[in-house]
């Protein structure tokens, strides 16, 4: 079940403070761009509950993930939100079909089916020879893939990227942002990729949100960010 | 160095086979060897809940926690005699306890097998729990945390995915484990005394044929050596994991 991403977030953290409101339709891509420690990334582990609310909402579609009016704290494992991290994290110990297959088999589907549903997952995402690799033996573009895959069999409600490109090289790059994009469009539900780079947002989303000093400093398409910069960090970085 | 090249150059290399073969060196191996298998296997059961919990302990009150790592580690720096007089007091017949298994049961425990292994459980333990506890600390939290995101409950967590990156770890605390215990001298000749066949272990044996005969005291160090410098080698080779990414 996928539904509409609404989120209201409010979250201090020490003398930083992020407001932010954020809306993804199903479908949908937003990407969340800005500059390093503007809240880009604590607005995704709110809304994977890795980072509490001080105050806010969050709900997909008809179910409410945090509400600090109601005392609402759905725990992170309980939240259908798939997160693909910068870092990637993917479990050393396990083969890429059983890091696959780990969304599922937590939530107690039985083992065949679960690796069944990772082994379609590879196979979408052009994974299919490396299921019974350690993910070490990988390459970045590949590693990204199969954390992608991994958000992906989870069959979330909503789809979280950090910087899901920064830890690649230069190189391999724009390939990669491409296979992406496509396979951005495989998901059905609401979709929030953060950045720092024009190109990658231009890529991957639809809409743009600008987060400066833990602020939403314009809403737009990147076409529109191009004509009508709203700040002196979007105008510095269009012009680059 | 020195001392194990002596020991190695003064062996007695020609009757090694005969010394080695005699009955009461073959009955202090096994029971060497047995009680210290048994006592690495009830150190891992205690130990690595311990371990787990000490890990995991980093919230509870700072007081609490040195306490209970103390309590924990006494047992390194304890002279091991000192550690068999405190068993004697505890489980010995006149113990804290002793007297009432004594009492109840008719159960005595010193001068026993099972005091063989107790001694070696007491002086053992902290190697396999601070191995442990080191490995766990070591994983890396952000896998933990992503497993979360997958939907995973702590205890899926802590099976599916702490659990076998200490894997390592485990097995080098439980063969450290080990080694002490089979070393194990003086708590147990305290606590267990030296009765052929039911506590005489073999470093036991090899004190005592040092005053009777010398060649079979090197031929049994040699064998101890031996053990260790085993153990040593396969730690080399388990300590690097071989699970970084």
């Amino acid at each position: 079940m996928s539904g509409t991403l609404v989120a209201d977030i409010r979250a201090e953290r020490g003398v930083f403070s992020l407001d932010v409101s954020l809306r993804v339709e199903p479908g949908e891509v937003l990407a969340l761009l800005g500059p390093n420690g503007a809240g880009k990334s604590t607005t995704i582990g709110c809304i994977s509950g890795i980072v509490p609310l001080d105050s806010g909402r969050i709900s997909v579609g008809d179910s409410v993930l945090d509400d600090t009016e109601t005392d609402v704290v759905v725990p992170i494992e309980a939240r259908r939100v798939g997160l693909v991290f910068q870092d990637y994290r993917l479990f050393p110990h396990l083969s890429v079909l059983e890091n696959v297959a780990f969304g599922q088999r937590s939530r107690g589907v039985a083992r065949s089916e679960a690796r069944a549903a990772a082994a379609a997952w590879l196979d979408r995402l052009g994974l299919a020879a490396f299921g019974a690799v350690r993910p070490g033996s990988l390459s970045g573009g590949q590693s990204q893939r199969v954390a992608l895959a991994r958000a992906l069999a989870m069959e979330p409600d909503v789809l979280l990227l950090d910087e899901p490109l920064a830890a690649l090289d230069v190189e391999v790059r724009a390939d990669v942002r491409a296979e992406l994009a496509d396979h951005l469009s495989l998901f059905a539900g609401a979709t929030i990729v953060v950045t720092h780079n024009l190109a990658d947002a231009e890529a991957l989303a639809g809409q743009v949100a600008v987060i400066e000093g833990g602020r939403v400093s314009q809403l737009a398409t990147v076409g529109e960010l191009r004509r009508a910069p709203a700040t002196p960090w979007v105008a510095s970085l269009v012009a680059r | 160095m020195l001392p194990l090249v002596a020991l190695v150059v003064r062996a007695p290399w020609g009757s090694l086979l005969e010394l080695l073969s005699r009955d009461e060196v073959a009955q202090a191996l096994g029971l060497s060897l047995g009680s210290a298998a048994l006592a690495t296997a009830i150190c891992l059961v205690l130990g690595v809940p311990l371990a787990v919990i000490l890990a995991r302990s980093t919230n509870w009150p700072s007081p609490v926690r040195r306490l209970v790592r103390a309590l924990v580690t006494v047992p390194l720096v304890l002279p091991p005699v000192v550690g068999g007089v405190a068993l004697l007091l505890l489980l010995g017949r006149r113990g804290l306890i002793g007297q009432w298994l004594d009492e109840w049961f008719g159960f005595t425990i010193p001068f026993t097998t099972v005091a063989v292994v107790i001694a070696q459980v007491f002086v053992a333990m902290p190697f396999l729990v601070l191995a442990v506890e080191g490995a766990i600390r070591g994983v890396d939290s952000r896998l933990e945390t992503a497993a979360a995101t997958l939907g995973a409950s702590r205890f899926t967590v802590f099976r599916r995915i702490t659990l076998p990156l200490v894997a390592p770890g485990v097995s080098a605390g439980a063969l450290l484990c080990f080694t002490r215990a089979l070393g194990e001298f003086g708590a147990t000749i305290t606590f267990a005394g030296s009765f052929p066949g039911v506590t005489q272990t073999l470093p036991i044996t090899t004190y005592l044929e040092l005053q009777r005969d010398p060649d079979a005291a090197i031929a049994l160090s040699l064998v101890l050596m031996v053990v260790s410098v085993a153990v040593l080698v396969s730690l080399r080779d388990r300590w690097v994991p071989g699970l970084s990414a």
